[in-house]
């Protein structure tokens, strides 16, 4: 009964949590641009974000270790200060560009600078990690984010050709503008990636005392609610594809973004994007800044826990208010919170091979993983992942350098 | 392939969609404010933003276009949305022709 | 050599199971015709930063002399005071809020995070 439920509320984390700022701004931008064109760089990152969240789910459950914890004691703090630092630095990026979203989304509705409401934003989410548990955190998001699944409603009403969309998922050449569309692909794919994705992950698995009779359910939340998850950002990508495409609109604002979903809701369109943006990027916000708090706890070996109260884990409270305060600082100078994700989301996938190598080893570990290592298919699909994350980040760089002019 | 050096019809071709974007924006909420459907707040902003976006892109009359558009926004002014728009998709058709014919001399 | 790897970067705990850090260093005897034999181990981020350059040593030493609110930039757990080792721990048997690990802990407690509202429930209800 009570894995049930788990299974329940896992599935439903899994979808609600998947959908923020970094999804949004890449599948808007690939979808208007391109149409349907990079549907296949978000089934590929599905499947590797579906890869790495069930590989650190099941490595919690195996070892009771979160990743950090594992690599630090099993490769020592030599090897893992460097992935360590930079995890740090991607999840304050990210921290400020969900805060970013959330106070554009309150700007789209109010008319008042994002800028202004950076520091209420920043204060309201700092208050809910303050005074929240984990599990207020983790559900309330959860099912205020299925609020997103509006732009899968908006696309089914549209009735996109399925042909179109069936030969997005495939892989092709663009006819123009390679260097945008390479970069879209890795941004794309650098949103679903996040490093905070799978941290935030084996850490509430741990956090929830998982053991090896989680393993199904594991497997069963990861795959389903990943994929869940990813259809709303399909639909986005379609949303885009069907209504800016058409229009020459491409997105280098979220304004022009705004609006999409006015054709399908002519009323409560405009609001329901500015609800999905906001609610979204308030529970990612949450997560990232919880992840960052439990990386670094965990590294240290300090104590943490969101359940505890802020005194008794003094430190570990200090990391996600320090972050949340330097994060509102930074949008505070007015840095576009569109420009932000994009540099970020590409960063995601540069950096993906340090971040995840040392942790796709530990995998395949049989005196930590026992009989739990990773099979035969896994490993070639980690084989893969390595695979692509070194492309990417080869392929990115230049990309990032060129920039999106 | 050459990084980071852009010859000067890509430059011109990014320039031209770009405007050709900013004028479809400025024109798509005009028309979705004058239809109720997004709030004069964000209608404004928008155009504000095209406004600067066309101004360096070098399209200076549908720049003035976008902002007439944001003056009758921000006077509740729907009838005098109208002319101005009409004007802007003219923009919008040359700029569209100047588009495809910069696409076909690749 | 065997129990360095399995002593080092380990999570220790106290008596009461209270996590007080990781296992930064370890404090080496090395002794002619016998094998080397631990003496303590350390915690600390100037142990840590020694670890990975001496000039990161150096500067985490003239931040731990200037900012500093530790008693001892690093702290060594003598080796008798180890209870047992296994594969997720070293516990050790001290109490952690005594010791030196817990300084800045404390610290904050009682500077920063106990100042702020909500940090406790017990004060205010």
């Amino acid at each position: 009964m009570k894995k049930g439920l788990q299974l329940f509320l896992g599935i439903l984390t899994a979808i609600g949590g998947f959908f923020d700022i970094g999804n949004l701004v890449t599948a808007a931008q690939a979808g208007a641009t391109f149409r349907f064109q990079l549907l296949w760089a978000l089934a590929l990152g599905t499947i590797i974000v579906i890869f790495l969240v069930e590989m650190s789910g099941r490595f919690a459950a195996v070892t009771k270790k979160s990743i950090p914890t594992g690599v630090r004691e099993h490769f020592g703090v030599r090897v893992w200060i460097a992935p360590f630092a930079i995890l740090v630095l991607l999840h304050f990026l990210t921290l400020a560009a969900e805060l970013g979203g959330i106070a554009f989304a309150l700007q789209l509705v109010t008319g008042i600078s994002f800028q202004i409401w950076v520091l209420p934003v920043g204060v309201l989410v700092w208050l809910f990690l303050w005074r929240a548990t984990f599990d207020a955190i983790e559900y309330s998001t959860a099912t205020l984010g299925l609020i997103a699944l509006c732009f899968v409603v908006a696309a089914f009403m549209y009735h996109p050709p399925r042909s179109d969309v069936l030969s997005g998922l495939l892989p092709s050449l663009p006819k123009q503008d390679g260097a945008k569309y390479w970069l879209y692909a890795v941004s794309i794919i650098g949103a679903l990636i996040a490093p905070y994705m799978f941290y935030f992950y084996s850490s509430g698995a741990v956090e929830d005392e998982w053991d090896k009779s989680y393993l199904m359910v594991n497997r069963i939340v990861s795959i389903t609610g990943m994929s869940f998850g990813a259809v709303i950002t399909a639909a986005v990508i379609i949303m885009t594809g069907l209504v800016l495409h058409p229009l020459d609109i491409g997105v280098d604002s979220i304004n022009q973004a705004a609006f999409v979903l006015t054709g399908a809701f002519p009323f409560w369109g405009f609001l329901l994007f500015a609800a999905s943006m906001g609610i979204a990027c308030t529970g990612a916000a949450a997560e990232v800044g919880l992840s960052l708090a439990y990386s670094t706890a965990q590294t240290f070996g300090w104590n943490w826990g969101e359940s505890l109260e802020p005194k008794k884990d003094a430190r570990f409270a200090l990391t996600y208010t320090v972050a949340i305060v330097l994060a509102m600082l930074l949008m505070m100078l007015g840095i576009d919170p569109l420009k932000l994700t994009i540099y970020t989301m590409a960063l995601n996938a540069m950096v993906l091979p340090i971040v995840s190598i040392p942790f796709l080893m530990l995998m395949n570990d049989g005196r930590l993983m026992r009989e739990f290592t990773n099979g035969i298919f896994t490993n070639a699909a980690t084989a893969i992942i390595v695979l692509i994350s070194f492309v990417l980040f080869v392929v990115s760089i230049p990309l990032v350098i060129m920039g999106s002019g | 392939m050459c990084w980071g050096c852009k010859s000067q019809h890509d430059r011109e071709t990014a320039r031209v969609q770009k405007a050709l974007s900013w004028v479809s924006t400025a024109g798509s909420v005009a028309q979705l404010w004058v239809e109720n459907r997004v709030p004069a707040r964000y209608a404004e902003r928008t155009l504000d933003e095209a406004r600067t976006e066309l101004t360096s892109n070098g399209e200076a009359e549908s720049a003035l276009l976008a902002a007439t558009l944001r003056d009758a926004v921000h006077r509740a002014d729907r009838a005098g949305v109208a002319a101005p728009l009409a004007s802007l998709m003219a923009h919008r058709g040359s700029l569209h022709a100047q588009s495809d014919q910069l696409e076909s001399e690749k | 050599m065997h129990l360095f790897r399995e002593l080092l970067d380990k999570q220790i705990e106290d008596r009461d199971d209270e996590r007080m850090g990781r296992v930064d260093a370890i404090g080496v005897e090395l002794r002619p015709g016998a094998p080397p034999r631990v003496v303590d181990i350390e915690l600390g981020g100037v142990s840590i930063a020694a670890r990975l350059h001496p000039r990161l040593e150096a500067l985490a030493m003239r931040l731990h002399k200037k900012l500093g609110v530790r008693r001892s930039a690093r702290y060594h757990i003598p080796w008798e005071k180890i209870l047992d080792v296994n594969d997720d721990r070293v516990k050790v048997d001290v109490c952690a809020d005594d010791t030196p690990a817990m300084d800045w802990e404390k610290w904050l407690r009682r500077h920063v995070i106990g100042k702020i509202p909500g940090a406790s429930t017990e004060e205010e209800e």
